[in-house]
């Protein structure tokens, strides 16, 4: 498609600097979405991997927290989880992967975690809740890992438009133009070249 | 207040409240519904843990939480059998970054 400009030197030369820079932010912009995909495609398999061992650990948690609770009354739970003393607070760090600032969280815990009394619990709790708090750094890091996939998956598809647009839009527009501007100069400085031709040829009649 | 959350059945989740974590112990999807847009607008809150049974119900607003809000939302898993939401939701965004999907189509 020809952009609509008028033909003339200044936009020629306006035009052929646009097109320099076109295609060298579509070089620029190639190289970050393949680096993009490598990186991406060592945290998915990254992910894929501490997701299947999270699982399988975090359901052995639940399922052992379950049957520590399974046996107590509702009074009972109310008085040992209503009112816990720790605190579990994450501050995030931003990391730069190819200019997407993907979050590092760092654990920090306050507070006692044994709180309850010893008649009402059973030494199952315990147990539970000592596996619950190991967990903890994994369901983070799991947490952490998910959203940079995420973060990633939408760079990659915010360059890779761009990187299309470039290519298949912009620069053909732009050297369309081009070429339609080069050949409308060159058909008017050959109709000046024929009607000076003519006009010296009438003048050399007289 | 602590700023990771918890979402999910009364019956997992309270044992997180020992740990530190925020509770919102739900049963159903408009509850869900609502403890996420809690979450989301608090300006508070880092990350959001959710089991994968409250998780089905409300797929489409995790998805959409996802894209637009800093928070780091994370599936825990279903405590029967495998959980295929959270390998669905990587599957997904894997076909969406890359193209293909890399990842399961030799197993298939």
């Amino acid at each position: 498609m020809i952009l609509t400009v008028n033909p003339n030197r200044m936009e020629l030369l306006k035009l052929k600097r646009r097109l320099e820079l076109a295609i060298r932010g579509y070089k620029l912009l190639k190289d970050k979405r393949d680096a993009l995909i490598q990186i991406f495609v060592k945290l998915v398999q990254e992910n894929k991997e501490a997701r299947e061992t999270f699982d399988k650990k975090m359901r052995e948690c639940m399922n052992e927290f379950l049957l520590a609770t399974l046996y107590m009354g509702e009074n009972d739970q109310n008085s040992i989880f209503l009112f816990p003393q720790r605190k579990t607070t994450v501050t995030a760090e931003y990391q730069n992967i190819m200019s997407v600032k993907v979050p590092r969280f760092r654990v920090k815990e306050e507070g006692k975690l044994y709180t309850y009394g010893m008649i009402k619990a059973s030494p199952e709790l315990d147990n539970s809740l000592k596996k619950y708090h190991e967990i903890v750094p994994l369901m983070v890091k799991m947490a952490e890992l998910d959203k940079a996939i995420i973060l990633l998956t939408e760079e990659i598809e915010k360059t890779r438009r761009r990187v299309n647009a470039l290519e298949y839009v912009m620069i053909p527009n732009l050297k369309d133009t081009i070429k339609f501007i080069t050949m409308k100069l060159d058909e008017m400085a050959r109709s000046a070249n024929s009607a000076i031709m003519r006009i010296k040829e009438m003048i050399r009649g007289e | 207040m602590s700023n990771i959350a918890i979402i999910g059945e009364k019956e997992i989740v309270i044992g997180f409240s020992l740990i530190g974590f925020q509770l919102f112990p739900v049963t159903d999807s408009v509850e869900a519904k609502d403890a996420l847009e809690k979450c989301t607008t608090d300006g508070n809150c880092q990350i959001i843990f959710i089991t994968d049974n409250i998780a089905q119900l409300v797929i489409d607003e995790i998805e959409q939480y996802q894209r637009i809000s800093p928070i780091s939302i994370c599936i825990l898993p279903n405590r029967i059998q495998d959980s295929k939401l959270s390998i669905e939701m990587l599957r997904k965004n894997v076909e969406k970054a890359v193209g293909t999907d890399i990842l399961f189509r030799k197993e298939e």
